[in-house]
């Protein structure tokens, strides 16, 4: 069968899993998306050799899969199959039809994300999976859903949706026909664009770094997977991986290499990784966990930057870090939330506690902790895999500024043991209480441990990943490494790469051991540093509501002079009259006729005959017009 | 054939209105229902005579001709009137379908027990004159329906007899004749005296010099029509209708018009000169920042949905802004956009009329709970809003995405730039006021115990719910064909 049919197949089966969901819900919707799982993974095989097409008949859509696209996809097809088992077995709570109908419809927009080279779909794509996944926030009805569904949409349309609008309206004028806005078409034509290349990818990496929740636009990350039901989780977790995918895709394909953004993206992803002293404030896991997968994709965004700066053999073994990171983090994190899932699939808000009420000596506890194990960088699992080359290749090169970088991300790398050992302590210090656990069902089990299994292996035998990650890196740098020895042993600076590796855990193992005061001491400079950031965000946001209240509102209302003082928010408005700024240009007239109106009353002439009567005599003067004329 | 179809489009409206003026209760009913049904099958007719015979072409049929005025009345039906003609046949259907049930004893809000013959004589002369007009070539046949429409809209407007009403029916009367006797008295006085010829087509004969002014004569002929700056305020009056009519005159017929007008007005007349665009992209400008500062202080659904239709028409004539640069893409855009938005801005009104005929109320601070109220109303409230901040699959969002395309505009002046971002920041903001009141409106808790609604009124959701996302489909073959007339600009 044609790559395209089944490329097709895969759509057809998200769709109807969707349109099932909506219309029965439950089980059999996620049978569908169970079902769409084996054709994207026979897309992603077939998309090693590559392959183009067109699909969607109603709305033409053209496609081509590379191997970056395969590797993506096959990501995209691990995570589906996982997540659609997992729910088989899974209570949801919320609105499941509606849950049923954004995860399908979610899954389909990565999968077109992935798949269509046109920027016009690609865009398309990018936004319909930011509606469907503010549909799954939204729609899981958990306290503070609303306001985190809220915060997610604004920040994705303003700072995601509208600049990739304009770039690729930007893309449109440079190419300057429909058919051919490819990224190849875009490549080809960067002579005609209006603007400077500058603003093109200011715009790309604003709508990336919001759909990977990196710095500055990583405020909905912690909300939104706090607030979402821990199995939809991962469909977040493809999303970040859509940001990576579509900025290396803008980067690599559509635009010349900058090093100035390289150090851009680089310095972004750095401060992201920031985002995990924040986990030791919570006590919920989930948001616990939140602020560790920002820093993963910090770290691989970091790298990304760096392979950008780099170029050459070192761009290239870093590139395969990032590429690994970012596919690692995506297992493990799953397991980390389907493992959390269990808890709340009993009603339970997974915190230090219910995990030891739930899951304690239970096998998912097992896989859990291999996984954060494996996100703790702790030789030989996944993080510290990924890590190897990323660091390799930085020290391989002579620029102070990655330096900087690496060594603050290398720091940051020891809190996320820490902060396992801190809910182990905390756990035995906090949670004495004991209750039976309850069985978790199979399919949770499996699949939790199914991911588990499958992030360890990768990780172990990272050449499992082989034909997709070479075809990548070939396609995007067109020279490889000769083999795994190359990348992992490229040069001496291994030796500082795995240094850095082991001190990070051990270092991690110390701390973690301490007060979580005595931390939260040591933390405090970047607590306040933090704070200092949102506090000034919220004061502009205060100052813009404010002059909005006292300069917008008494031209658009009719508001007493001494009143306003009194309005603190925009709400406290809605009784105030409207204020129209062109009836006073028209109030003369309009006054001069309702005087007309009341004489009329006044003389008992019915008005409706008046009007129709002038209207008709009107038109009949009109008609008489064109006929004598 | 086909010219006859289209005449009888808007001719067995027309007549049916003035026969409704002496009926009510259940004959009143099939009388409008009847009038709206035969006016969409005839429509419906016209499209499928034109997309089988004439595809892409363009039928002209003259009615009269004088040797001193030239063509006096006539239609032209091509892609634009076709598909303008559907949507506004389509749309008054659906909306006069539901308004059966809406203008009855069963609303909380507004029963309605005896008169509702008038009010379907006004809406159904509405429908007659706003097909008439979309089919017009001349400026006399656009004149007279126009004027039409006004006093259909008085009519509507003020039927309740509210004082609010009346102010509000007097003043959506006013307003558009201001522009329409400036607008089209121009362009017929012009017809008269020199170009001996009032048919659309003799736009392109006007001299040089007069051109532009001409232009800018009917330009505020539509932007009075189309509530924009600096007289929009009608509109969000004019929300005093009862909302079958609401949901007519905001979302196909009335405002619509405005813009209908000027862009048959620029597929005509020819190349313009370059401050014709500035002067509209500046106006547009304005018009699209007082929907942006009014937004998060309105609380009543209506007025919300009122001041989106002021954007929405603004955004309508970003569209028309790039077309009078030359840009024929802009000119598809409007007409995408037109289509598009009939039907999201429909389901929009007739879903906040579902509020008042099952809660008794538009005040949406007074809404909550819908999702276990009224399952259907709150997924066609939350598509609507969504839908008007052009999110996709929703139809506003392609329609949208077309009109950027525009954007090439910055190669000939940056101040293309201003009209995109303006529309850029409205659906952002109305997205943040939009999402806020969903929140409340569909997922806080039950205001009331239960609520009542009618299958007529869940049938008439579901067929636009259906339409916000097919519609772009099957409007873009003649979008497509929409161009500019005889080689254009």
């Amino acid at each position: 069968m044609e790559p395209v049919a089944v490329l097709e197949i895969a759509l057809t089966l998200l769709f109807l899993g969707a349109l099932v969901s909506l219309l029965r819900g439950g089980r059999l919707a996620y049978s569908f998306t169970l079902a769409s799982s084996l054709p994207i993974f026979v897309v992603s095989v077939k998309g090693i050799g590559g392959f183009r097409g067109e699909v969607i008949p109603f709305l033409p859509t053209e496609v081509e899969v590379d191997p970056l696209s395969a590797l993506f996809l096959m990501i995209l097809a691990f995570i589906t199959f996982s997540l659609s088992l997992y729910l088989l077995d899974y209570r949801t709570r919320g609105s499941g039809r509606y849950l049923g109908l954004s995860v399908n419809m979610a899954l389909l927009s990565a999968l077109l994300f992935l798949v269509t080279n046109n920027l016009e779909r690609f865009t398309l794509a990018y936004e319909l999976f930011a509606v469907f996944t503010f549909v799954i926030i939204l729609t899981s009805e958990t306290k503070g859903s609303r306001k985190a569904a809220w915060r997610y949409i604004v920040i994705t349309q303003l700072f995601g949706i509208i600049p990739l609008l304009l770039a690729t309206s930007l893309a449109y004028s440079a190419v300057g026909d429909l058919h051919g806005l490819t990224f190849e078409g875009l490549r080809e034509n960067l002579a005609n664009l209006p603007v400077g290349l500058w603003l093109m990818y200011a715009l790309y990496l604003s709508a990336f770094l919001v759909r990977a929740g990196v710095f500055p636009f990583h405020t909905w990350v912690a909300r939104a997977y706090r607030s979402v039901p821990s199995p939809f989780i991962p469909v977040f977790i493809i999303g970040e991986g859509l940001g990576f995918y579509g900025l290396l895709r803008t980067v690599e394909f559509a635009l010349p290499t900058s090093r100035a953004v390289g150090y851009t993206v680089a310095a972004l992803g750095t401060v992201s990784a920031f985002a995990t002293l924040y986990s030791f404030r919570e006590i919920r896991l989930k948001r616990k966990f939140a602020h560790h997968s920002i820093m993963d994709v910090g770290i691989a965004f970091f790298a990304l930057g760096a392979s950008m700066v780099l170029g050459g053999t070192a761009g290239t073994i870093v590139l395969i870090g990032a590429l690994l990171h970012i596919l690692y983090q995506a297992l493990y994190k799953g397991t980390v939330f389907f493992g959390l899932g269990a808890i709340e699939h009993y009603g339970e808000d997974p915190t230090v506690c219910s995990i030891r009420k739930l899951l304690r000596g239970h096998v998912i506890s097992l896989l859990i902790s291999l996984s954060v194990f494996s996100m703790a960088g702790v030789p030989p699992l996944a993080a510290f895999v990924s890590k190897w080359p990323i660091y390799e290749g930085i020290a391989m090169s002579r620029d102070v500024l990655l330096w900087i970088m690496m060594l603050t991300i290398a720091f940051l790398s020891l809190f996320p043991m820490a902060s396992i050992l801190q809910i182990r302590r905390l756990n035995r210090e906090l949670c004495e209480r004991e209750v039976e656990r309850e069985e978790i069902p199979l399919m949770i089990r499996a699949v939790t441990g199914m991911m588990a299994v499958a992030g360890f292996t990768v990780a172990i035998f990272p050449l499992i990943l082989h034909p997709w990650l070479i075809s990548a890196i070939e396609e995007i740098r067109g020279s490889i490494p000769g083999s795994p020895v190359e990348v992992f042993f490229a040069s001496p600076s291994f030796l500082l790469a795995v240094v850095l590796l082991i001190a990070a855990p051990l270092a991690g193992w110390k701390i973690g051991k301490m007060p979580t005061d005595r931390i939260s001491e040591l933390l405090l400079i970047f607590y306040n540093a933090g704070d200092i950031l949102k506090e000034a965000f919220e004061f502009f946001l205060g100052k813009f509501k404010r002059a909005y209240i006292t300069y917008v509102l008494p031209v658009i209302k009719v508001v007493p002079r001494y009143e306003l003082p009194d309005i603190e928010d925009v709400d406290d408005a809605f009784d105030y009259p409207i204020r129209h700024l062109d009836e006073a240009m028209f109030m003369p007239l309009i006054r001069a006729v309702e005087r007309l109106a009341h004489w009329g009353k006044s003389r008992n002439l019915d008005m409706n005959a008046l009007i129709g009567g002038f209207a008709i005599a009107m038109a009949v003067l009109i008609v008489l017009l064109g006929v004598f004329a | 054939m086909i010219g006859l179809l289209a005449t009888l489009t808007f001719i067995v409206p027309l007549l049916g209105g003035l026969v409704l003026f002496k009926l009510d209760g259940k004959r009143a009913d099939a009388v409008m229902l009847g009038s709206f049904f035969t006016a969409m099958l005839l429509q419906f007719g016209v499209l499928i005579e034109y997309l089988l015979h004439h595809h892409h072409g363009t039928v002209h049929v003259a009615y009269m001709i004088t040797e001193r005025l030239g063509e006096v009345y006539g239609i032209i039906i091509d892609p634009m009137s076709v598909l303008i003609g559907t949507v506004v046949a389509l749309a008054g259907f659906i909306f006069m379908f539901y308004g059966m049930e809406y203008m009855s004893e069963r609303n909380a809000g507004h029963p309605v027990r005896k008169g509702k013959g008038l009010f379907y004589a006004w809406m159904t002369l509405f429908e007659g004159a706003t097909l008439g007009f979309i089919y017009s070539s001349t400026f006399l046949g656009l004149l007279i329906f126009f004027e039409l429409m006004g006093l259909a809209c008085w009519g509507v407007v003020s039927y309740y007899g509210t004082k609010a009403g009346v102010r509000a029916g007097f003043k959506a009367f006013i307003i558009p004749n201001i522009g329409a006797m400036i607008g089209f008295y121009t362009a017929i006085g012009v017809g008269i005296t020199q170009l001996h010829d009032l048919s659309l087509f003799s736009l392109s004969h006007v001299s040089e010099s007069l051109k532009p002014w001409v232009f800018i004569a009917l330009l505020i002929a539509g932007y009075t029509k189309s509530a924009q700056f600096p007289t929009y305020s009608w509109i969000p009056d004019a929300m005093e209708a009862p909302t079958p009519a609401s949901a007519f005159l905001h979302g196909a017929a009335m405002v619509e018009m405005g813009v209908y007008l000027v862009a048959r007005v620029l597929q005509f007349i020819g190349p313009l000169p370059v401050w014709i665009f500035y002067f509209m992209a500046v106006m547009v400008s304005l018009t699209l920042l007082i929907p942006i500062l009014n937004y998060p202080v309105q609380n009543d659904a209506k007025r919300l949905l009122a001041f989106s239709t002021v954007a929405e028409a603004g955004i309508m004539f970003v569209g028309l802004t790039f077309a009078a640069l030359g840009l024929e893409v802009g000119l598809k855009a409007a007409m995408f956009q037109l289509t598009t938005h009939a039907f999201v801005k429909g389901l929009a009104f007739l879903t906040a009329g579902t509020f008042t005929y099952s809660l008794g109320t538009l005040d949406m601070r007074r809404i909550s709970g819908l999702k276990d109220l009224l399952p259907v109303n709150a997924l066609a409230w939350s598509v609507a809003l969504l839908g008007l901040a052009g999110l996709p699959p929703m139809a506003i969002a392609f329609s949208k995405a077309e009109l950027l395309t525009t954007l090439s505009a910055i190669r000939i002046t940056p101040l293309a730039w201003l009209p995109i971002l303006m529309l850029l920041v409205d659906s952002a903001v109305f997205l943040w006021v939009g999402v806020k009141w969903i929140t409340r409106n569909v997922f806080g808790k039950r205001s009331v115990a239960k609520a009542h609604t009618h299958p007529i009124i869940t049938a008439s959701l579901i067929m636009l719910l259906i339409l916000v996302f097919i519609v772009p489909y099957l409007a873009y073959p003649l979008v497509h064909g929409i161009g500019f007339f005889g080689g254009g600009h």
